[in-house]
């Protein structure tokens, strides 16, 4: 092929100067002096979130890609400098807003960690449920997105349809559908009714029910299988090189899961496995994150049969406020008065949750005299595990593309925060 | 009326342009931020906006209809404008959730723009995110605007005289506008390698065998937390912990930097840990340097841990921290063009809120 | 005495009177039209056998209707299929059956773009142009009575003309002048050798049964239908219809995840109204074949008070039966990668077809028909 390159300079396509591409006009003529030209794929394309992907083909084949991230980036880090550290709850919620529970929990923790706050176990319960039922919205969303990028699109409507539910548990439990910031320092903001947990309880068999369904339509189709199967692959090695995260990590073969490892909440008290593939392929990964749901329908299943009584707030915390200022058990009357004024001591915390798509850092560092944090860093699963989706797009055909972005879920309000 | 309804209502074929577009607003797949998980359950089965005819569709070319979803940044400004332009007349868009109407929740943030100042806004529907019924009642909302050409609110406010039936006392009308709750230290002291005694044997043994592994390459190393081990080093002398240390701690969690005017210092943190050693996985270690503010250069340690690559990238656009060697650095990677340069350093300063008296008219 | 190729005006109308399509339930009708002046030229014209079958059934006319109705039973029925409703408001009493109605009335007077990059003229005359090969087959495609142009080699010319459909489509790709426009075209012309040869070869197996190429004497010949003749090509040609006529695990050169409608991503407005439907009218040309070919053709219980018209409404609905089924795939598949739908055809479906073209020699040697 080296005969058929083109010998003359190369003007770079006029679009890569209008659309600041973040690429060097040497790569680029450099592309196409070698015969291969570049694709850009997305913001505004069918099959790309909000970012943009730069690929470099030679024929049908994927030579070199260049993520293009920032499109979502909301400036969060620098946003939650400037709040209270309960302000900063819905804020850092937001980076990946249909899996409420577990982002709010992390933040929580580095408080509850940093001021040794002893939360009651009902709530720790709860707060399970809420962080497992997010998990499960969230795998349910990726099945989506996947079955849509491949083209399926009852893969993409039923999955959506069992979402609903999800949603309607929310919405039942915490008053909105998707955005609860109902976790807060020291437990939860109220106590949750018989009627809610059991309409969750029934839920979950619903949602078994009709995951059946899905498996067999879409999961078990067998032109699904033939486009997921030995594509995207990346081994155990690479993978723990390029610092792959959650599902798609245990995908490879390494058992790590922060639940595990670094037990947090009721997850030490309920029974449940850690799902293990060990291809390292796209569909390899979809199936690690199918039955991660059935895992946490098992312990949702599990929380509300085993939930104890009793407070749903920490004590450190209600006794602040003064007898005759109690209006009631939980945190609605007095909320102000005990969070404004929230300081943390002098020093670092750095707190790990297994979020859905995997490990969720957060990281404050507190001068110990502001009620505001000093600096706030937060790593999301997505921003973690994108060079190894990139690095796993290599090599492999340009349809395949979709079929590996949807294989890693990969969200860019989550990565760009 | 804009042009697009004008364009609609005029001419002997009116009606039928009007019923063609009204029952045809195919929105264009232009993701723009969180609000698109409501979007995609509004053309889901659970609410199903395809029974108003209106079909999610793929190219802005064959499309008439924007839901901009949320946050605007400027990085998406550009993209939607270009996608906008790029759309055949008549068109039309929709604003979806607070962040759109006028910043919500990031309303101070550096990387923002408001949709209206980018593409003409037909209608806003608060709320964040909103709920797809409010979704669909937009899309109702403009169809009848296509219809009768007018903008109509789908909220109706009643106006009431408020003075004649609450008597403002006249204190709370001279009181000043109350300062905000945040108490933010002057000078403040960070401490980020502050030892604590916990009981973690195993931390204790660890922490010995590094200090044997890295003999004279560390400051300090201490236990800051359960699981957490803190490296105090130089910047030069990072590569080399990084080479020795990168067979047991094989991967980057976290790359941060701290900024400390006060003391003219950055503070470089690498978060590291373990994937392929069973019993190092909980434990985190920050390896700690400290550079001057004025000169703020740090090795790049991508080369032996690729996955810290995008985050020194990402570091070096917050804070101008120039990690040498990283084949990316003085170029764009999250950030568009136009930020403001290093916007995480503690003197650029975002717009604080403004707390307004409750009846106070002036 | 004005005369067209030395007929005049009155023995033209007696000609095309005689050949006309009867119907008997509106016959009064015809008769009274026929009495008026002027009127009584275009109604005869356009009864007349030829023209009718061009024009009416299964020609533009069936397009139309199966065009407007094939793509709402399609949303509809992927929308029941996905547990939700489908085009609705816009006609409440007939279940939405106006909304691609309004689509192509939307289509119709939305702006078209031509972006600076294209190659203008053939950028705006090569969807327009995609309609010969379209329009020209049905020409040759027999209902009953009903028809164009009679020949014995009409099937033949009817899948040359058919395989001229998938060239319109690569030239527009290339008109185009966009990186997605042109690897959709590439895909489409890797695809185009790998449905084609296998159909043929079908086609062949076909010929081979019935003895003639001739569509409208394979009609008469169908007292057992085609399909149970020969299976093996049914199941083949309803495959390489899919391909074809990118449905959906074939919808290969124009995946709109992965390259955005392929060749048609620069259209808007009409052009893009026209080229959007440029697969389902073909699907309708490759219903009509397939009809014919296994389905019997116009053959069905006569319905006295449609006269002419009765294997016309037959030859429809079968076409339409296979539209159907076609419209089916889509929700429950999703789409091949290039290299598996290539392998499909040049492994798979190169055996069946030699498999049908086995069974037809043995079926023409065991007899015919």
């Amino acid at each position: 092929m080296k005969d058929m390159a083109i010998d003359i300079p190369v003007e770079p396509p006029a679009e890569l100067k209008s659309l600041f591409i973040p690429i060097p006009p040497e790569y680029v003529e450099d592309a196409y002096n070698k015969d291969e030209y570049l694709v850009l794929v997305g913001p505004q394309h069918p099959g790309s979130g909000h970012m943009r992907i730069i690929l470099r083909l030679k024929g049908d084949i994927i030579m070199d890609a260049i993520p293009d991230p920032g499109y979502v980036h909301r400036s969060m880090e620098k946003l939650a400098e400037n709040r209270l550290y309960i302000q900063n709850i819905p804020l850092l919620e937001r980076p990946s807003i249909m899996d409420p529970g577990n982002y709010n929990l992390g933040y929580v923790r580095v408080i509850e960690k940093a001021m040794d706050i002893e939360v009651p176990e009902r709530a720790r319960y709860i707060r399970t449920i809420l962080a497992e039922l997010g998990r499960i919205g969230t795998h349910l969303y990726d099945a989506g997105i996947l079955a849509v990028f491949l083209g399926h699109t009852t893969g993409f409507m039923w999955p959506f349809g069992l979402r609903e539910l999800i949603c309607e548990s929310f919405l039942r439990a915490t008053g909105t559908r998707i955005t609860s910031s109902f976790i807060v320092p020291g437990g939860i903001r109220w106590d949750l009714d018989e009627k809610v947990l059991d309409f969750i309880n029934k839920s979950t068999y619903t949602l078994e029910k009709r995951l059946k369904g899905f498996e067999r339509i879409f999961i078990k189709n067998p032109a699904v299988i033939s486009r997921l199967r030995d594509v995207g692959i990346l081994n155990r090695r690479e993978a723990i090189e390029y610092g792959v995260v959650g599902p798609f990590l245990r995908a490879s073969g390494v058992e790590y899961d922060v639940r595990r490892v670094e037990p947090y909440e009721a997850y030490p008290e309920l029974d449940w496995d850690v799902p293990i593939a060990e291809d390292g392929d796209a569909y390899s990964r979809f199936l690690v994150r199918v039955e991660e749901i059935y895992q946490s329908i098992s312990i949702i299943r599990q929380a509300i049969s085993d939930m104890p009584g009793g407070p749903v707030m920490s004590e450190d915390l209600i006794g602040r406020i003064k007898e005759k200022d109690k209006v009631s058990r939980d945190i609605r009357g007095y909320f102000y008065r005990i969070f404004s004024k929230l300081k943390l001591p002098s020093g670092e915390y750095t707190v790990l949750t297994e979020a859905a798509r995997g490990t969720l850092l957060y990281s404050i560092v507190s001068d110990g005299e502001s009620n505001v944090p000093y600096r706030v860093r937060i790593i999301t699963p997505g921003w973690a595990y994108l060079r190894g989706f990139m690095e796993s797009l290599k090599g492999s055909r340009v349809s395949d593309l979709q079929a590996i972005y949807g294989s890693f879920g990969y969200f860019p309000p989550e990565a760009d925060r | 009326m804009d042009e697009h309804i004008e364009f609609l209502k005029s001419g002997p074929l009116s009606l039928v342009k009007r019923w063609g577009a009204k029952w045809s607003l195919w929105p264009v797949h232009l993701v723009t931020a969180c609000c698109g998980v409501e979007l995609a359950h509004a053309y889901a089965c659970g609410y199903d906006g395809e029974r108003l005819g209106s079909l999610n569709y793929g190219i802005c070319r064959q499309t008439n209809l924007i839901i901009v979803e949320g946050a605007i940044t400027r990085k998406m400004a550009k993209v939607l404008r270009i996608t906008w332009e790029q759309m055949p007349d008549p068109k039309f868009v929709i604003v979806m959730g607070a962040c759109g109407l006028n910043g919500g929740l990031f309303w101070n943030g550096y990387h923002m723009v408001k949709p209206s100042d980018v593409v003409p806004v037909d209608y806003f529907i608060p709320g964040c995110p909103p709920t797809p019924e409010a979704l669909l009642r937009g899309i109702r909302a403009l169809q009848d605007k296509i219809m009768t050409g007018e903008t109509n609110s789908t909220a109706k406010f009643s106006k009431a005289d408020l003075s004649s039936i609450i008597e403002i006392p006249e204190e709370i009308k001279q009181k000043r506008v109350p300062t905000p709750p945040h108490s933010i230290a002057k000078a403040p002291v960070i401490q980020i390698d502050g030892q604590r005694e916990i009981e973690w044997d195993e931390g204790a043994n660890l922490i010995q065998t590094l200090k044997k592994d890295l003999e004279g390459l560390y400051i300090s190393i201490e236990m800051t937390d359960l699981n957490r081990i803190c490296l105090k080093t130089t910047p030069e002398k990072t590569p080399e912990i990084a080479e020795r240390l990168k067979f047991t701690f094989d991967h980057v969690k976290s790359v941060n930097v701290v900024d400390v005017p006060n003391e003219n210092k950055f503070i470089i943190e690498y978060v590291v840990s373990s994937y392929g050693v069973k019993d190092l996985m909980p434990v985190l270690l920050s390896i700690i340097t400290e550079i001057p503010r004025d000169n703020p250069r740090h090795p790049s340690l991508a080369k032996h841990w690729p996955s810290a690559d995008y985050m020194e990238r990402e570091m070096h656009e917050f804070f101008g921290v120039w990690f040498e060697d990283n084949p990316w650095m003085g170029r764009n990677f999250l950030l568009s063009p136009d930020t403001p340069e290093y916007p995480l350093r503690k003197d650029f300063k975002l717009p604080r809120e403004t707390y307004v008296l409750r009846g106070d008219s002036r | 005495m004005v005369t067209i190729f030395g007929l005049t005006i009155s023995e033209i109308m007696n000609i095309m009177v005689k050949e006309g399509v009867s119907i008997p339930l509106i016959q009064p009708l015809i008769d009274f039209l026929l009495k008026i002046p002027i009127i009584q030229y275009v109604v005869a014209l356009i009864l007349w056998k030829p023209v009718f079958a061009v024009l009416i059934l299964p020609g533009l006319g069936g397009l139309m209707i199966s065009l407007l109705f094939i793509i709402w039973f399609e949303r509809k029925l992927t929308a029941r299929i996905q547990w939700r409703m489908g085009p609705l408001e816009v006609s409440r009493p007939i279940a939405g059956l106006m909304q691609p109605m309004a689509d192509g009335m939307r289509y119709l007077f939305q702006e078209v773009i031509v972006h600076r990059g294209a190659h203008k003229p053939y950028f705006v005359q090569l969807p327009i142009l995609a309609f010969i090969p379209i329009l020209l087959p049905i020409v040759f495609i027999p209902a009953g009575s009903i028809y164009g142009i009679n020949s014995p080699y009409s099937l033949i010319i009817t899948v040359a003309l058919l395989a001229l459909i998938p060239v319109t489509i690569i030239a527009i790709g290339w008109a185009s002048n966009s990186k997605f426009a042109y690897i959709g075209s590439v895909r489409e012309a890797f695809m185009y050798f790998a449905y084609e040869i296998p159909f043929m070869i079908m086609v062949l197996g076909m010929i081979i049964i019935y003895g003639t190429a001739d569509m409208a004497t394979i009609v008469e010949k169908q007292g057992i239908w085609g399909a149970f003749l020969n299976p093996f090509a049914f199941l083949g040609i309803l495959i390489t219809t899919a391909m074809a006529t990118s449905r959906l695990p074939f919808e290969i050169a124009e995946a709109d995840q992965e390259i955005a409608f392929g060749p048609f991503v620069e259209y808007s407005g009409i052009l893009f109204g026209l080229v959007m439907t440029l697969a389902y009218e073909k699907m309708y040309i490759m219903g009509l074949i397939v009809s014919v070919l296994f389905l019997g053709g116009g053959g069905g219980p006569a319905i006295p008070l449609l006269g002419d018209l009765s294997p016309a409404i037959w030859l429809f609905i079968k076409a339409l039966a296979v539209m159907m089924v076609m419209a089916f795939l889509r929700s429950i598949y999703p789409r091949y990668r290039l290299d598996q739908a290539l392998r499909i055809g040049w492994n798979s479906l190169i055996s069946l077809s030699l498999l049908s073209l086995v069974v037809a020699v043995i079926v023409r040697f065991m007899g015919g028909v």
